[in-house]
């Protein structure tokens, strides 16, 4: 990566400058920007970082309080009665064999030049054979943030001060040990091993989600698959039965053609026959209760007529007053003993005394009959009312013996009517069997019709939920394909991790140990005094170590000028060992140097000039007679003095 | 890009009979160092190697 040229207006002095750094192949990427303190060098790269980053990190206090737009254009803008100036800085930039054209541009007020304004930054990128593609704000802050990243922007654009504190961490957005990862590209091994850690684990989350159960569903579609089979075989089974009994129906009803009510009437004359039979058994029941009913009477029907003339004669007795007698005997026996009448006192005559001795003859015979009538008169009476209820008795009984005479002789009736058409029948028996077999067939037949509706709304259920479990199966099954795509996926993530991390281990050590060599290299090649320090350590976070020859560690009491030359060594085994391919921009390098290491330093920034851009800022001292030569005589390379106006508010270039 | 020799070599050493595992393992590192989104790039060409590895 290589700048083309720059171009600023109205940045700071510069209202208008143009550095080209021509590139010509075979030649030295060397440029020079030569001018005296104060004409502008810092604020090209000020310029520069500006246009990238939006930021002036070599800006001095002073010149921050400064506007950013160039005094004299503010003026001439106020008399003009511009509102504002604008301010730009055009980067052009070869990378990759494309050319990015980065530009930042800022208006700013006239009448408020310090009021803060918005810039804006876009970015045109050019391949040599195709179409520019044209990016603004966020997208070309990115761009400009890949072809220089700012992290290690203290790696391509320093300063002599920067080189004097090169080691020391405070200064810098990175640590040393990150700067080289950053440059040496490990920290790419780093994010690639991130995000494939991150891969894995979605991965895992991916398998660990569709958790497919696959056995479960598929047994959930064999279960139902099945069920449904034996239902529609259970379905066919029925149908072909209910077919089979169709056809015996068919084939019973030709064999019942013409004897179709002989079934039933074969059922009704032994209905009827069953009828009769009870019939007969009622009548057998009611000639044993007239049986009984006259075995019942029987005395009191023999004795009736005598019972009824006793009953009457006592009745007639009864109604004479003869009974009962009133005939006292004892009152008899009482006046014949005392000879005299016991109620009027009169002596008896001997045809009293006999009369009474008759009348007591008497008397005794009708008082003991008289007492023995009343004694049977309520027995005979009663035996009489019995038997008085007999003819009832028996004319119910008749009157039922003679309706079940004439019901079963109706039965008898109907019945022998029937067995005069079944005896037309010559087999009455097959007829009822063929009959019983339709009805059973057709029965059997609506039963599975029943059967077969629910069977088919149960199948249609089946059907159903057989279908979701397909849906869930599939899904299953396309989640094991997903799971096994994921397993199969972290297996190539973790391959490629692996690699990468043995690769990170591997480079690193070897970048380290790289590291201290290039440095010894440029620090040896740089520096005139070549036996003082012998080794050059970096431990793990890239502390540098200088041991000189006495094995004393040493680089706090080394020079500036040494330290810088140090610096300068292990920013060029930097840039060498990682193999990147950024430009240095470096102010006023050799300020602090001076003798045989300025012309040292000078030597070896021209020979890395062959490799990779180098654009210095020199002042008239820098630019001694012996480093114009190193830098003009023999090489090409691009020279351009600088200078301000009169106003010293204009930088003026000269190309030499 | 991954302009790192070392990085380019080791790769390579690792990958010795995988010209695929090389250059994917390459293309991620070289995705990584432009800024592009790993999930824009990386991942589709993992997902394409696990397909052809069926």
């Amino acid at each position: 990566m290589r700048i083309n040229s720059i171009e600023i207006k109205n940045y700071r002095q510069h209202r208008n400058t143009k550095l080209d750094f021509p590139f010509i192949s075979g030649g030295f990427d060397l440029h020079l920007l030569v001018a005296e303190n104060g004409v502008g060098k810092t604020n090209i790269m000020n310029a520069i970082n500006w246009c990238l980053y939006e930021e002036e990190p070599y800006a001095t206090k002073k010149n921050a309080n400064l506007p950013l737009c160039n005094e004299i254009t503010l003026d001439e803008g106020l008399k003009a009665g511009h509102a504002s100036e604008s301010v730009s800085v055009t980067l052009n930039v070869t990378r990759d064999g494309k050319r990015y054209e980065f530009f930042r541009t800022v208006d700013v007020s006239v009448k408020d030049p310090s009021a803060k304004k918005v810039s804006k930054l876009s970015v045109t990128i050019t391949p040599e054979n195709g179409n520019s593609e044209f990016y603004e704000e966020e997208e070309a802050r990115n761009v400009a943030i890949a072809c220089f990243p700012k992290k290690i922007r203290e790696y391509f654009f320093f300063d002599a001060e920067q080189l004097t504190t090169y080691f020391e961490r405070s200064n810098k957005e990175l640590s040393v040990k990150d700067a080289v990862n950053e440059i040496s590209q490990v920290n790419v091994l780093s994010a690639a091993i991130k995000h494939l850690e991150g891969y894995i684990k979605e991965c895992d989350k991916t398998m660990s989600n569709l958790n497919p159960k696959l056995r479960e569903k598929q047994e959930s579609v064999d279960k139902l698959e099945k069920a449904m089979t034996d239902l529609e075989r259970d379905i066919d089974d029925l149908e072909q039965s209910n077919e089979n009994a169709r056809l015996k129906i068919i084939e019973l009803d030709k064999l019942l053609n013409g004897n179709e009510n002989v079934s039933e009437d074969n059922r009704r004359y032994k209905e009827l026959s069953e009828q009769i039979d009870e019939l007969e058994t009622k009548r057998k029941g009611l000639d044993a209760d007239q049986k009984k009913l006259i075995s019942k009477y029987y005395v009191l029907l023999s004795m009736y007529d005598i019972n009824d003339s006793t009953s009457k004669y006592i009745r007639d007795k009864e109604d004479r007053g003869q009974l009962p007698t009133s005939i006292d005997p004892e009152e008899i026996v009482k006046s014949l003993d005392a000879g005299e009448c016991m109620f009027c006192k009169t002596g008896l005559s001997h045809s009293a005394e006999e009369h009474l001795r008759e009348l007591l003859k008497q008397s005794a015979l009708s008082t003991k009959a008289g007492g023995k009538l009343t004694e049977i008169k309520n027995d005979i009476e009663k035996a009489c009312r019995e038997a008085r209820k007999y003819n009832e008795a028996i004319s119910d009984l008749k009157q039922s013996i003679e309706e079940v005479e004439k019901e079963k002789a109706k039965l008898e009736a109907a019945s022998e009517a029937i067995r005069i058409r079944l005896n037309a029948c010559s087999d009455v028996e097959s007829v009822s069997t063929w009959f019983q077999q339709k009805e059973d067939l057709s029965k059997a037949m609506r039963s599975n019709d029943q059967k077969i509706g629910s069977y088919r709304n149960e199948l249609k259920n089946k059907g159903t939920q057989l279908e979701d479990a397909r849906k869930e199966l599939r899904k299953a099954q396309q989640n094991t394909e997903k799971c096994d795509e994921a397993r199969k996926q972290k297996e190539v993530a973790r391959e490629i991790k692996e690699i990468i991390e043995s690769v990170e281990e591997d480079v690193s050590k070897t970048i380290r140990t790289n590291m201290e060599d290039k440095t010894k290299y440029w620090f040896d090649t740089l520096l005139w005094k070549k036996n003082t320090y012998t080794s050059i350590h970096l431990d793990d976070k890239y502390d540098i170590e200088l041991i000189d020859s006495f094995g004393r560690s040493c680089l706090g009491s080394c020079s500036a000028a040494e330290r810088q030359m140090l610096a300068l060594s292990f920013t060029l085994a930097l840039h060498e060992v990682s193999g990147y391919d950024g430009m240095l921009f470096i102010d006023t390098p050799m300020s602090r140097v001076s003798g045989e290491n300025r012309k040292n330093f000078a030597d070896v920034l021209r020979q890395t000039s062959m490799e990779k851009q180098i654009i210095l800022t020199l002042t008239s001292d820098e630019f001694s007679a012996n480093v114009r030569e190193m830098f003009t005589s023999e090489y090409r390379s691009s020279m351009t003095l600088m200078k301000v106006d009169s106003t010293e508010k204009e930088v003026i270039t000269e190309v030499k | 890009m991954i302009k790192n020799v070392e990085i380019i070599n080791k790769v390579k050493n690792l990958t010795a009979g995988k010209p695929e595992m090389e250059k994917l393992v390459l293309s991620i590192l070289d995705d990584e160092s432009e800024g592009k989104q790993f999930a824009r790039n990386g991942k589709p060409a993992i997902e394409k190697e696990a397909r052809e590895r069926e």
